[in-house]
């Protein structure tokens, strides 16, 4: 039995160790994934997820229940990663984010990363999220592997619904020609 | 007839779409087979996009995390107790002096005249050390303020 976050966070709130020791369980492998995504860097990831349970934690008597507590939390891992490559490993935010036209590659289902093992299709996905800009990245976890709905997305990312949209279909054709790109690479 | 573009068909994929747009498209994709085929790598796609694995972090992650948050709840409740004490002891403090000062005007039948010694004070360099520690007080005071207003918006 799944017990509900509002419940968790009450016995949190009540200053039970045990809320706490449940937001982690519940949330340590979201967090760590989408700070990964952030900061493409295994030790910087941890710190972020760590700092950013820590600020949750804080401020968790400030929760109205308004959102959902998940977009609240990511809000915190996004903001935190953000501040934290500002500061230490600024040569992310340099990853090229330029809006070019996008040629739609041929990537039909007879060929290309479709024909691959699952393995090798993952290993590639991972690589190819690895090369996008955080907050490409970000909605691409959220989206994708979240499973977050846009209205959730809009929260965490503070972004009105039509730039989410907008976020989330480059980020999307983004993903797509570092796939191919990587993927005829392989090929040679 | 309209052209459905690849763009239109991802918002499909991914739900974006008013029921009432949804059957719309989805008529249109069963009549199309053209369409019906783009929609379909379309979907494979989007699955390709969702296979990505969720990344654990080390073992001792919850165990850490929980120990960094014990110790900073008590060095808060340290901290909160210490200050306490300070405000318990300046209270005392005044206390006595105001009780000292209130008994010995009552005790003594007639005014005596007291000469207080008379000393210089450097009160310039008082009120600039005052001015000082208000502004630093004030700055950390807004900090926090922003700090904790920029957390609670989020739940707004």
């Amino acid at each position: 039995m799944t017990i509900s976050d509002e419940i968790i966070i009450e016995k949190a709130l009540l200053g039970e160790q045990q809320g706490f020791a449940l937001l982690v369980e519940k949330y340590e492998q979201y967090v760590f994934t989408l700070a990964l995504r952030i900061v493409k860097n295994r030790e910087d990831a941890h710190e972020v997820a760590q700092d950013a349970f820590l600020k949750a934690f804080r401020y968790l008597n400030t929760f109205r229940g308004e959102c959902k507590f998940s977009s609240w939390l990511y809000r915190i891992v996004y903001s935190t990663g953000l501040n934290h490559i500002r500061t230490k490993r600024p040569e992310i935010l340099s990853i090229n984010n330029e809006e070019k036209p996008v040629i739609i590659p041929n990537f039909h289902t007879e060929d290309a990363a479709f024909q691959m093992e699952n393995e090798e299709q993952k290993k590639l996905i991972q690589a190819a999220i690895q090369e996008l800009p955080p907050d490409y990245a970000t909605i691409i976890t959220l989206f994708y592997l979240f499973e977050q709905k846009i209205s959730e997305i809009c929260v965490t990312m503070e972004m009105n619904e039509s730039n989410t949209k907008t976020k989330l279909s480059r980020a999307r054709q983004r993903l797509r020609e570092i796939i191919e790109k990587n993927y005829s690479e392989l090929k040679k | 007839m309209e052209k459905i573009t690849n763009e239109q068909l991802w918002d499909l994929a991914d739900g974006l779409f008013s029921d009432a747009q949804r059957v719309e498209m989805e008529e249109k994709i069963k009549q199309n087979s053209e369409l019906k085929s783009r929609f379909d790598t379309i979907l494979a796609e989007k699955r390709l996009f969702s296979i990505s694995l969720m990344e654990k972090p080390k073992s001792d992650f919850a165990a850490q995390l929980l120990q960094n948050w014990q110790e900073e709840q008590t060095s808060v409740s340290t901290a909160n107790y210490t200050l306490l004490k300070v405000v318990f002891a300046v209270f005392l403090l005044l206390s006595v002096v105001l009780s000292g000062f209130l008994f010995f005007s009552q005790s003594v039948s007639e005014p005596i005249q007291v000469n207080l010694p008379t000393f210089e004070l450097p009160w310039k360099s008082i009120s600039l050390a005052i001015t000082i520690l208000g502004a630093l007080t004030t700055v950390a005071f807004v900090e926090k303020l922003l700090e904790y207003r920029f957390y609670r918006n989020f739940a707004e």
